[in-house]
């Protein structure tokens, strides 16, 4: 077992494509955590985290052969759990509502239309309770899927604009135009939470 | 710099090298203008709260029912292989 766990990713593929079942098995369990958790960053349901877990795994066993090797693994797995996501999901009329996050409300002066108000100086780690953990949750299951993957595999996974664009077959212009739209959706749906006792 | 300008920098931009040209013309303007140094503000920590969840973990029942469906999935491709070759040696 040790030995699997010293060998490369490509090693083990081509060990796993000629039928070495320890081989495959050694890469689930290099790849399962990471896989688990960003299906359950995308779902915000274990069920249907652990529904893509299974699908990605028995979708790369019966595909790894077609693996080339010109990208990461993790760029190939990431791409089978947005896909699976992604046919998964229902369209919303939400979609068209996000293209306001285009422009700001602007004067005619050009500056902004609204004072925005700061948000709490409480350190990000004393935020995270349980209340604020479902008013996150809350407000990503409002943001459509095609918005969510890029917001959560750039900024989230901390993948490059390039690096989304090549797991979601899109333009990196187009990566840029829904990550900016899904954080202005985000940062405007959290403000009222951050910003209730200093307005009050 | 206007604030149109810089939320459109900044929503694009928010890892970009503060030492650009156009960086040092908006940090410029999040010095003269609180509203948009808020909103920047604001911005990256939504992003930070995200990056700071850190959800459920792989369980031993979870990671022993995704082995069972991979085993199944091997057997189910194994017997597969093996039925193919039969069917080849039978055409032959």
């Amino acid at each position: 077992m040790k030995a699997q766990q010293e060998k490369s990713d490509q090693q083990l593929i081509h060990a796993a494509t000629k039928g070495d079942k320890a081989a495959f098995s050694a890469l689930v369990n290099r790849y399962e955590e990471m896989v688990y958790k960003f299906s359950y960053k995308v779902c915000r349901d274990r069920d249907k985290a652990e529904e893509a877990l299974q699908d990605t795994f028995v979708n790369m066993y019966r595909s790894l052969s077609s693996f080339d090797g010109r990208s990461k693994l993790s760029t190939w797995l990431y791409r089978i759990v947005t896909n699976n996501c992604l046919m998964k999901r229902r369209r919303r009329k939400l979609d068209d509502l996000l293209e306001s996050y285009d422009e700001p409300s602007v004067t005619d002066q050009g500056t902004m239309a609204h004072h925005v108000p700061r948000w709490d100086e409480t350190p990000v780690d004393i935020l995270m309770n349980n209340e604020l953990g479902e008013v996150l949750d809350t407000a990503i299951q409002k943001l459509p899927m095609d918005y969510r993957v890029v917001f959560i595999l750039r900024d989230v996974e901390e993948n490059s604009n390039e690096e989304t664009a090549k797991i979601l077959g899109i333009s990196v212009e187009a990566t840029k135009s829904r990550l900016r739209r899904a954080r202005a959706f985000l940062r405007d749906e959290l403000n009222p939470y951050m910003t209730a006792e200093s307005e009050a | 710099m206007k604030c149109k300008e810089t939320y459109h920098y900044i929503c694009d931009n928010l890892d970009a090298d503060i030492n650009s040209p156009k960086c040092r013309a908006i940090k410029k303007h999040l010095d003269s203008c609180p509203d948009c140094a808020a909103y920047l503000d604001s911005l990256k920590k939504t992003i930070l709260l995200y990056r700071k969840e850190t959800g459920p973990t792989v369980s031993l029942s979870t990671e022993k029912r995704l082995f069972k469906i991979i085993n199944l999935a091997m057997l189910k491709s194994t017997d597969g292989n093996q039925r193919d070759r039969k069917a080849t040696r039978i055409n032959r």
